[in-house]
């Protein structure tokens, strides 16, 4: 039912048949109610208490004007009805009166309709969807769900597939707590700040990650990287896949695409955030040693190099079959020493994982490791690129965060230029312009940002420091507040009005 | 598993990372001078608070426990005399707890004084910055977001009621995901009053909220709102903190110690002040002993932790001889529960002199409390001494000080070093399997090194520094001569090394600005920047090492690595 009336982007224009307020729904589940909109060319204006924030309709899932007028009677046949007292309503002419009362029930299912979406926001309420091999929990636009749950099944199967892997009997669906925002999974998924997602690997096994609705194709990475935690699990249920190869194998996969239209899964494509984390430690006169990734037990670099190995790997014929045999062969074969770890799981210690790699690599010494790892040095520095806008986004967010503002402010507009969609990009745009006095381009991009994503108060605060009018600044400020009173800003002290030897 | 940084403590998934941690440079040191914590009274039974304005009847077989000095919007805390227990089912591990129940006071806007940044001169006219920072929670629900670490929670009810006339939101948690000591029941219940919200919150397992739900309740039920008749609102010093950012760099040692000595009389005098019935206040030497059990065991501890400081001034008397040291605070709990619940957390928590321990089980002398004691002991001497050699201290050294002096235990006006176990065992077995570390790399290595082998050793480089300090102090090499003076030289061209670096770099900043024009000046600048740290920390380590064993031959090496093996062995 719920699913029905957001899906729908139709906007429906009522009568003052009853004294309920507007509201507006976002494609992506933010709502906007109490407030009164009123509608413009392309879209709605909403109005706050301190400005109007106009929200284009490209963005607008679901609307509802309370009062607003029909439009007046222009043909004559509409002239001729309305003399008689009809008003035409989805083709028929009927009276006003019946029309308001099909208005109203249409009205009362959508505010009840309202009302159990946002219900549904409350992790009580969340939620409970069982597919093929998955049982979800989610509070997340069922519309918006949908989506994830199609492509893990994708993912499900092809995986098994590709790795011939036979799920074990009676292995019965994963839980998958799925969340609609970061701080919902580190608060009710309980795993801590810093944590993206995570696969709990002894039981009751379960899959945590959230829904980053300005960046789909990060949650989806993140979303296979977990999911291909538990594909590797299946290949032995009571095996525990050491961090190398499990993080990078699962960052290989990490790079996915699904084209919902064809059914068509593709994997192994360009990880791009790593890249660029990648391409940062060669900047910075940092090349990983082969033997050092593989054979050390843990590192945060087995997701990035480790993604980059794995990828050269997968990539080549000639090592593809041997790195996947490699791979199996950590989890069952007779050659490789096993032992068990304080889980009760069965574990490989790092340096049988070297002994392992190097045996199933064909690497019969030093000079046959350096000439792998020369090989795949090569492939990191010539055949790894950036190809998207979203590539050199990340690009240009590494480069900003690590003081580089030159290659930021290059890499940003770059990405503006190839067609960024992203209000964030625009934003840290506009922050690296205004850092340089470059205020009209400054102002322009958070312009275009607030465009895009008109309900994000980070952009007005922001944009707020380089407006000359003070009135202005103030009320942009507030604005932001009012929007967004959790913003990242809602804890800075304002410290415009305070004067010496306050306090 | 991935994460946006550092490693992670989820010890049963794998999650994603973003980055790496990056550690913060912290330029200027924070001294923190917490305000007393107003300390409701319990009298036959009734717990009540004049300042705050209410009461309630005080759960029977609860123990009131202190307040922490630096969570001043807690204003009443209760522990559970008796533990419940849960055995997880995955593993058959059995987790211990006991219940607790919190009153948080959240001033509501009306009366909250705005967090405010003043500029203020002191005594002697230098600027100060003084920071006043309002209890930070916007309300109850804000205050578990940002501080609840017992596992993933939601909110599964949430009512609004009256409790006679008095409005309240009545709220329960479920706490399911990752937790630690198994599943829970919080219940929570928040009194509103046009001034000040009071949440009275309490924290149970799942298993044995049945048990005791009509203790939560009936105290719940028993709060009372009563007129204030002491010294008004405590607005401005509860859930204030006041930090003062002091440049040690620029201040004489004489002024470092005038601002010492003002710090540890304001954080003695307030713990004093912080203390609950039933808690007994010692002065033992220079050491205030707030204790809650026997009075013959925190004695011998204080006791103990003065012959430890007195260790360490005569073993390292040229470090930092004429700064001072603070007298810490001992606090002495009765059991672990009352530990966890008052060790210092948050930002000040390295600068407070506060040591929390309780009464171990496992003795004085081979319990996990002393040993904890003596590392912060040997922090903070170092870190007051001279806290530039404290912190330029490699790891082998820091580490294996940490071993050797964890070890120590007082006899009578003496110390004694016990043997480590764990220390002993570890070196054997690395050698045995041909992992163990060469001493002179051991003492070259980079914190990078160190760690990559702890990851893949189960901590063997740290075993390894415990036994080479431990040979230095107390074994064989503590008594050649041409070994036993090698730490204290060690130390002293570490520092002549540091300031060597000091030197250069204050030179080198002198020059002019040379922010990069372009994108290639950038790229090399980040390069440079990149390796500076490691460049940094190889020139520390190699220098030091040059300077203390210059004149050592490979027949010396020899020989010492060859005494040090039948050592340990």
């Amino acid at each position: 039912m719920m699913r029905h009336a957001f899906a729908s982007t139709v906007l429906l224009v009522l009568f003052a048949a009853t004294a309920t307020a507007d509201f507006l729904v976002t494609k992506d589940g933010r709502v906007v109610d109490g407030k009164k909109i009123t509608r413009a060319e392309g879209g709605v204006r909403v109005a706050f208490e301190n400005g109007e924030v106009f929200v284009a309709e490209a963005l607008i899932g679901d609307l509802m004007i309370d009062g607003e007028a029909l439009a007046p009677a222009v043909s004559e046949e509409e002239k001729l009805q309305a003399a008689k007292g009809m008003v035409r309503f989805e083709g028929r002419w009927m009276t006003p009166k019946s029309r308001d009362a099909e208005l109203k029930k249409r009205m009362d299912k959508r505010l009840a309709d309202l009302q159990l979406f946002k219900e549904h926001s409350q992790w009580r309420n969340r939620h409970k969807v069982s597919s093929k091999n998955f049982e979800f929990e989610h509070t997340l636009m069922p519309e918006v769900f949908e989506n994830y749950r199609e492509l893990m099944e994708a993912y499900f199967a092809q995986f098994l597939r590709d790795w011939k892997i036979a799920p074990p009997k009676g292995l019965g669906k994963l839980k998958v707590c799925l969340y609609s925002n970061y701080d919902d999974m580190i608060q009710i998924g309980g795993a801590g700040g810093g944590v993206l997602g995570y696969f709990r690997f002894i039981p009751p096994l379960e899959l945590n990650f959230f829904h980053e609705r300005l960046d789909v194709a990060f949650t989806e990475e993140v979303m296979f990287h977990e999911t291909n935690h538990y594909l590797q699990k299946l290949m032995d249920m009571e095996f525990s896949m050491p961090h190398f190869p499990g993080e990078s194998l699962a960052e290989y996969y990490g790079a996915s695409h699904w084209d919902p239209v064809k059914k068509k899964l593709t994997t192994g494509l360009i990880l791009e955030g790593r890249l660029v984390e990648v391409q940062d430690d060669i900047a910075g006169g940092t090349m990983m040693s082969l033997e050092k990734l593989v054979s050390t037990g843990r590192m945060y670099e087995h997701y990035t190099w480790g993604w980059t190995l794995a990828h050269f790997l997968m990539n080549d014929k000639r090592y593809a079959p041997k790195f996947q045999k490699f791979i199996v062969g950590l989890v069952s074969a007779k050659d490789v020493k096993r032992e068990v770890n304080g889980q009760n799981l069965k574990d490989v210690e790092p340096a049988e994982v070297f002994s392992a790699f190097k045996r199933y690599l064909d690497i019969k010494d030093g000079e046959a490791l350096k000439k792998l790892e020369e090989e795949w040095h090569a492939y990191v520095k010539e055949k790894l690129t950036l190809v998207t806008p979203r590539g050199k986004e990340e690009a240009a967010k590494s480069a900003m965060n690590t003081g580089r503002s030159i290659k930021a402010k290059r890499l940003f507009k770059e990405a503006i230029e190839g067609g960024s969609t992203n209000p964030m990009t625009f934003h840290r745009y506009a922050g690296l312009l205004a850092r340089d006095n470059k205020k009209d381009e400054a102002l322009a991009m958070w312009k275009k940002a607030i465009a895009m994503d008109p309900l994000t108060g980070e952009y007005y605060w922001d944009m707020a420091w380089h407006v000359k009018d003070e009135a202005e600044q103030k009320r942009l400020r507030k604005l932001a507040k009012e929007l967004d009173p959790d913003g990242s800003y809602s804890e800075l002290i304002d410290l415009t009005g305070l004067k010496d030897g306050d306090g | 598993m991935r994460l946006a940084s550092s490693f992670l403590a989820v010890t049963v998934g794998f999650a994603l990372w973003l980055g790496p941690a990056v550690p913060p440079a912290l330029a200027l040191s924070i001294a923190v001078e917490p305000v007393a914590a107003p300390q409701a009274k319990s009298d036959k039974g009734v717990c009540e608070d004049t300042r705050y304005g209410f009461r309630f009847k005080a759960p029977k077989e609860w123990t009131r426990i202190p307040l922490k000095l630096e969570e001043q919007w807690q204003v009443a805390k209760y522990l559970s005399d008796k533990p419940y227990f849960y055995t997880d089912p995955t593993d058959g591990w059995t987790n211990e707890h006991k219940p607790q129940a919190t009153v948080i006071a959240f001033v509501t806007e009306k009366v909250r004084e705005e967090a405010k940044i003043r500029k203020q001169k002191d005594e002697k006219g230098d600027d100060r910055y003084v920071i006043l920072i309002s209890n930070p929670y916007k309300d109850y629900l804000d205050y578990m977001k940002r501080t609840y670490s017992g596992g993933g929670w939601f909110v599964s009810d949430e009512k609004e009621a009256k409790l006679e006339d008095l409005p309240v939101t009545q709220y329960e948690i479920k706490v399911e995901k990752l937790t630690r000591d198994g599943p829970k029941r919080i219940i929570c219940w928040v009194y509103h009053t046009p001034e000040v919200d009071f949440a009275f919150h309490w924290e149970v397992l799942e298993s044995a909220y049945p048990k005791l739900k009509d203790t939560v309740y009936d105290t719940l039920k028993s709060f009372k709102l009563i007129a204030r008749t002491g010294s008004g609102l405590p607005t401005a010093d509860t859930g204030e903190r006041k930090i003062q950012l002091d440049d040690y760099d620029k201040q004489t040692p004489e002024q470092r110690k005038e601002r010492r000595i003002t710090l540890e009389q304001s954080l003695h005098a307030k713990a004093k002040t912080s203390v609950p019935d039933g808690w007994q206040v010692l002065q033992v030497g220079r050491f205030l002993v707030l204790n809650h059990t026997d009075e013959k065991y925190a004695r011998r501890v204080a006791e103990h932790c003065g012959v430890i400081f007195d260790w360490l001034d005569e073993a390292f008397p040229f470090v930092g001889p004429t700064e001072y040291v603070r007298a810490p605070i001992l606090r002495i709990c009765k059991d672990r529960d009352e530990e966890n619940s008052l060790q210092p957390a948050g930002l000040d928590q390295r600068r407070q002199i506060e040591i929390v321990i309780s009464q171990d089980n496992n003795g004085f002398v081979t319990g996990w409390a002393v040993e904890r004691i003596n590392r912060q002991l040997l922090t903070l001497w170092f870190s007051e001494r001279d806290r530039d050699l404290s912190r330029a201290m490699p790891y082998w050294l820091r580490e294996g000080l940490g071993q050797v002096i964890g070890t120590a235990r007082a006899k009578g006006k003496k110390v004694e070093f016990r043997t480590d176990d764990w220390e002993r065992d570890g070196i054997r077995e690395l050698l045995r399997e041909g992992n163990a570390t060469p001493i002179q790399t051991l003492i070259r290595m980079g914190i990078e090194d160190f760690f990559g082998k702890a990851m893949s050793t189960w901590g063997g480089p740290a075993k390894e520094a415990g036994g080479l300090v431990r040979f230095f102090v107390t074994g064989p090499a503590s008594k050649n001569p041409k070994t036993r003076d090698i730490l204290r030289d060690y130390l002293k061209n570490l520092k002549s090394t540091v300031n060597e670096l000091k030197a250069a770099d204050e030179a080198a900043g002198k020059k002019p600005d040379g922010a990069p024009k372009t994108e290639k000046e950038e790229e090399e600048q980040y390069k440079a920047d990149a390796q500076r740290w490691k460049q940094r920390e190889k020139q520390l380590l190699d220098t030091t090492f040059e300077k203390t064993f210059r004149s050592w031959t490979e027949k010396d090496w020899e020989a010492f690595q060859a005494t040090y093996l039948k050592a340990v062995l």
